[in-house]
């Protein structure tokens, strides 16, 4: 399971009589890239009023991990302030923070032992972002149901980890795109939160969530992400997911 | 007067249907007390119009209350009440009615070690070893924010307050607290305090006020009334009249929607005393004529006696009632309720006493009373002598008075006003030691606010406003190390996230830079929750930021504990608010608010309420004595005893430092409604002698012979039953007790020997010219 890629990615195909199993098998094989770099306008409802943040994000993936370079273009006060990530799937995330006006110049690692907190402030967590192997949940396809404009399979997935994060996941998955276009996510039964898209678009042949937002139910929170300028493939050098990066100036 | 004894003809004829009105009357307004609430919240004294009460309401939203319920656990830094406190904690989060924690157990933490900087649990389990104890140690060393909130460096002491939803009662709050301590059974030195403690305690005293002295003065008033009348109806007819005034005014007070209170509590003891005194009057009289006519009726003695006291008493309860709805001036909502139910109350005694006695008298006899009684003759030439002295030194006696007025008039600006409500208990009971404790590990629990709002978003989390401040936490500190012991304010925060991120304590400090600020509140965002961890010191969108902190008590040399009073905190406050809005200048506006400047306005209304009652009380007096008397001279007269009252209760109150307060204001316009009966009886009397006798030294000592005995025991009787107030477990209402005993004494000392001298005086140049 991969709810990065879920933002992110997109492979085309028809499919005529799945399994759950293989609705997620084909999600998780669609195309979504070696890596990308893009220009992302996060929206948070926060304090009370709406908060805008530009973030320059690079993302490579492999079989073995994922990497995220996160910098702030804006607001002003944060330009410059970075997160690396590292999501090997054997293991625990690393997480390392740069601020750009503390007095402390190197990064600064952040305990990730918390996965369902929130990710940069966002109605997004951590966990959201974890690679996770189809094979580390049941499935089941529960029905074909329209959303918005997609026609879709709505499937059931509960993690064989009893501690897991949400205690069972819906997802509607396109059945053109095969990209979950929305995903309710649960704890103890109980839905807390939602995730939908609002487009999709195919840039450079990779059906791209270009809109979406994640929605608090408890807190009646709302973060909205959308792309503003995305490039998948490209040569990326070898300090690209490196301190020396993460401190640098945008 | 031949209206008046028509009505109390009616008494006399149709008694049945006397006892069918009252009880109607009694059944009717009686049914209200199973609702008669009881209130013992201070803020129920403050005006809801006050902009003190308003900015409060405004900034609980923002900042949450401030009603906490505080505990301190005295060296309490140890496995078991540490486990103790663990699961006290956990109970109280799943409580339906319980807002917030704050332990321990229960507070975030910023980690600023090995593990990273982010937001964590500061404890997440309870520690089961001593180096678990070390850990936490240690980490509660980290920041100096907790010393004080949750524990306590110096005492050793673990502290937790806890925080309820809105329209939780204060004594489901205390109970909720104190019922859990008891079932973890945790020992003494677990001690509970807070306003809403303080509050219940206030109820549980009222309470036992109730219980205890009620009974307390019906048994002392029976007693007094038995030595008195020596007749089983001169002891149950008054304690029926009694009860009517009672029920009358504690069921009006619940029909009219008047929560019973610290004051209110005081009604049925001074009804008590008000309605024996007016039995008296109609019973003397009663048992005189009953004793002077031997051969007449039952109905014929009734008719004489109500032809001779009916207008004395009713005029004495016009002035009474006159002198507590006096109190309706007050800008005080709980002083003006006070006066108007007492004033019914004292209708209603006034009405027993006219009518319902009359009719019980009627029905069941008077009894004999007096039997064998020759006090009147024993006690004729002693008040003739006592006249005759007085008369024949007038002048000296004036000079006396004038000499005592003066000196009593010297100590008034030494009154001192002060509103505590720690100081409504004695100081060694149970309530004033836990607070004490508490105090000593919170650092007070007089909480102080000071809000700097910006006026726009983020405005307030910009270094020089943090740093502002910040220099104003320490200032108060060194400037008032007595007073000001713990203080909080967003820079706090601010200073912590700059030495877990940069992993230095000596970075324990606000930065220059408001960008570095953005970004330490950024990240927390990203792991704590900005809206609960800051709440009690920055709004949520850091428009506004609050300095908060507490005064402490102070040690009394006498190894007791007391607040300063109020106005001294008030001016700490306003000099520092002030000393920041120059600071900051425009568009900052920086305000304080809270339970002290509220305090400081009700006692300042309490101060204005009372000149205003006392100036009304005064005219209304006059007015009704002039009614009577009709002589604006005689009414004048009429109020020197009152006035002298008046100067004595000021002048005890500047020498045995006690200070004005809600209950003690009340005793001036009191003093000047029961007070100015003895001058009404007085002058009424030396009135008729006048015109029967053949000079002013006669009139005087047939007055001082005839109204002596009721004055006495009038006076006796209102004495017998206010000092039932001593025994009240507020101090205040001890205060009260005592001032009003002073008040009735010096009144009814000025009637015997400064009226008769002035009297005497005027009417012999009069006589002259």
């Amino acid at each position: 399971m991969k709810l990065l890629g879920l933002l992110f990615f997109l492979w085309s195909s028809h499919c005529w009589a799945l399994t759950g199993t293989e609705v997620m098998e084909k999600v998780d094989l669609r195309n979504q890239g070696e890596n990308f770099q893009s220009l992302i306008t996060m929206k948070l409802v926060k304090r009370g009023q709406e908060e805008i943040r530009d973030l320059v994000w690079w993302s490579t993936r492999s079989a073995m991990e994922t990497k995220h370079l996160i910098k702030f273009k804006s607001p002003k006060s944060l330009l410059n302030t970075g997160l690396l990530i590292q999501a090997p799937k054997s293991s625990e995330n690393q997480i390392w923070l740069f601020l750009s006006q503390a007095k402390k110049k190197e990064p600064r690692k952040i305990a990730a032992e918390k996965r369902g907190q929130s990710f940069l402030g966002s109605q997004f967590s951590y966990v959201d972002f974890e690679e996770r192997s189809v094979a580390d949940f049941q499935h089941k396809l529960i029905e074909s149901s329209q959303f918005g404009k997609w026609d879709c399979y709505k499937v059931e997935s509960i993690p064989k980890e009893k501690s897991y994060v949400y205690s069972n996941i819906e997802t509607w998955v396109d059945k053109n795109s095969f990209v979950p276009v929305r995903i309710r996510l649960f704890i103890k039964k109980k839905a807390v939160k939602e995730f939908t898209v609002q487009q999709l678009a195919q840039e450079q042949g990779i059906w791209t969530v270009m809109k979406s937002k994640m929605e608090d139910l408890q807190k009646n929170k709302v973060t909205e992400l959308a792309i503003q300028k995305i490039k998948y493939n490209q040569i990326q050098s070898e300090d690209t997911y490196s301190f020396s990066r993460l401190t640098a100036e945008l | 007067m031949k209206r008046q004894v028509a009505f109390l003809s009616y008494s006399i004829e149709s008694p049945q249907k006397i006892f069918f009105v009252f009880f109607i009357v009694a059944v009717a307004i009686g049914l209200g007390l199973h609702r008669l609430k009881q209130v013992a919240d201070v803020s129920q004294l403050v005006s809801q119009e006050d902009v003190s009460y308003q900015k409060k309401l405004m900034m609980e939203p923002i900042f949450g209350d401030s009603s906490f319920v505080l505990v301190a656990i005295e060296k309490g830094f140890n496995i078991e009440d540490a486990q103790k406190l663990k699961a006290v904690t956990d109970s109280l989060m799943e409580n339906q009615i319980v807002k917030k924690v704050s332990s321990i157990f229960s507070v975030k933490h910023l980690e600023a070690d090995g593990g990273g900087f982010q937001v964590v649990d500061l404890a997440p389990k309870a520690p089961v070893q001593l180096e678990d104890l070390e850990v936490l140690k240690k980490r509660l060393e980290t920041y100096p924010i907790y010393d004080g909130q949750i524990w306590s460096k110096d005492s050793d002491s673990l502290t937790f307050f806890v925080e309820f939803k809105k329209g939780t009662t204060e004594e489901e709050m205390t109970y909720a607290v104190e019922g859990l301590l008891t079932k973890e059974n945790v020992g003494p030195h677990w001690n509970v305090s807070g306003w809403p403690v303080i509050n219940t305690a206030i109820k549980k005293f009222m309470d036992r006020d109730l219980m205890i002295l009620v009974p307390l003065v019906f048994i002392i008033t029976s007693v007094f009334l038995f030595f008195t009348f020596r007749s089983w109806q001169g002891v149950v007819f008054p304690l029926i009249g009694i009860g009517f005034a009672i029920v009358l005014s504690m069921g009006m007070m619940s029909w009219v929607g008047i929560s019973l209170n610290v004051v209110s509590n005081a009604i049925p003891i001074l009804l008590i005393a008000i309605a024996t005194s007016y039995s008296i009057h109609f019973l003397t009289k009663y048992y005189l004529v009953q004793r002077d006519f031997p051969s007449h009726s039952r109905e014929e003695h009734l008719r004489l006696t109500g032809k001779r006291i009916f207008g004395t008493i009713v005029v004495t309860a016009a002035t009474t009632m006159g002198g507590f709805l006096a109190n309706i001036f007050s800008p005080v909502k709980t002083i003006q309720e006070f006066g108007f139910i007492t004033a019914v109350g004292v209708a209603g005694a006034a009405a027993s006493a006219l009518f319902l006695i009359p009719a019980l008298i009627k029905v069941f006899g008077g009894g004999k009373g007096f039997q064998g009684d020759t006090s009147l003759s024993k006690w004729s030439p002693l008040l003739s002598q006592f006249s005759d002295k007085i008369c024949q030194n007038p002048i000296k006696v004036i000079v006396v008075s004038l000499a005592i007025v003066f000196l009593f008039l010297w100590q008034i600006p030494y009154v001192t006003s002060n509103y505590s409500t720690l100081g409504y208990f004695r100081d060694h009971s149970e309530i004033v030691q836990a607070t004490r404790k508490v105090s000593s590990a919170f650092g007070g629990i007089l909480n102080f606010n000071i809000v700097i709002d910006s006026q726009k978003r983020d405005g307030a989390a910009k270094s020089y406003v943090l740093k502002a401040m910040d220099k104003v936490s320490e200032n108060l500190k060194s400037l008032y190390p007595e007073d000001v012991k713990v203080t909080v304010s967003f820079g706090d925060y601010v200073k912590q996230m700059s030495q877990a991120y940069n992993g230095r304590s000596s970075l324990y400090k606000i930065s220059d830079n408001d960008s570095e600020i953005a970004q330490y509140l950024e990240v927390y965002s990203w792991s704590g929750d900005v809206e609960e961890d800051f709440k009690y010191v920055a709004d949520v969108d850091y428009q506004k930021v609050r300095l908060t902190g507490r005064f402490s008590l102070i040690e009394n040399e006498d190894g007791t504990f007391s607040e300063k009073p109020i106005q001294y905190y008030q001016d700490i406050v306003e000099q520092i608010t002030s000393g920041l809005q120059s600071e900051l200048g425009d568009p900052f506006e920086v305000y304080n608010y809270g339970d002290i400047e509220m305090w400081r306005n009700t006692l300042q209304r309490i101060v204005k309420g009372q000149i205003y009652s006392i100036l009304a009380a005064v005219s209304v007096v006059f007015l009704m004595t002039l009614t009577v008397l009709r002589s604006p001279f005689l009414s004048l007269y009429s109020l020197i005893p009152t006035l002298f009252a008046i100067l004595t209760n000021f002048a005890f109150m500047a020498w045995m430092k006690i200070e004005l307060d809600i209950a003690t204001s009340l005793v001036s316009a009191m003093a000047i409604g029961i007070g100015v009966d003895d001058s009404v009886h007085f002058l009424l009397s030396f009135k008729g002698n006048l015109e029967n006798s053949k000079g002013v030294l006669l009139a005087l000592r047939e007055t001082m012979i005839t109204t002596g005995r009721a004055i006495v025991n009038t006076t006796a009787a209102l004495v017998a039953g206010y000092s039932v107030f001593l025994l009240s477990s507020f101090k205040p209402l001890g205060y009260f007790g005592f001032l009003n005993i002073l008040a009735i004494v010096s009144a009814t000392l000025a009637t015997v020997f400064i009226l008769p001298s002035a009297l005497m005086v005027t009417y012999s140049r009069r006589g002259r010219e």
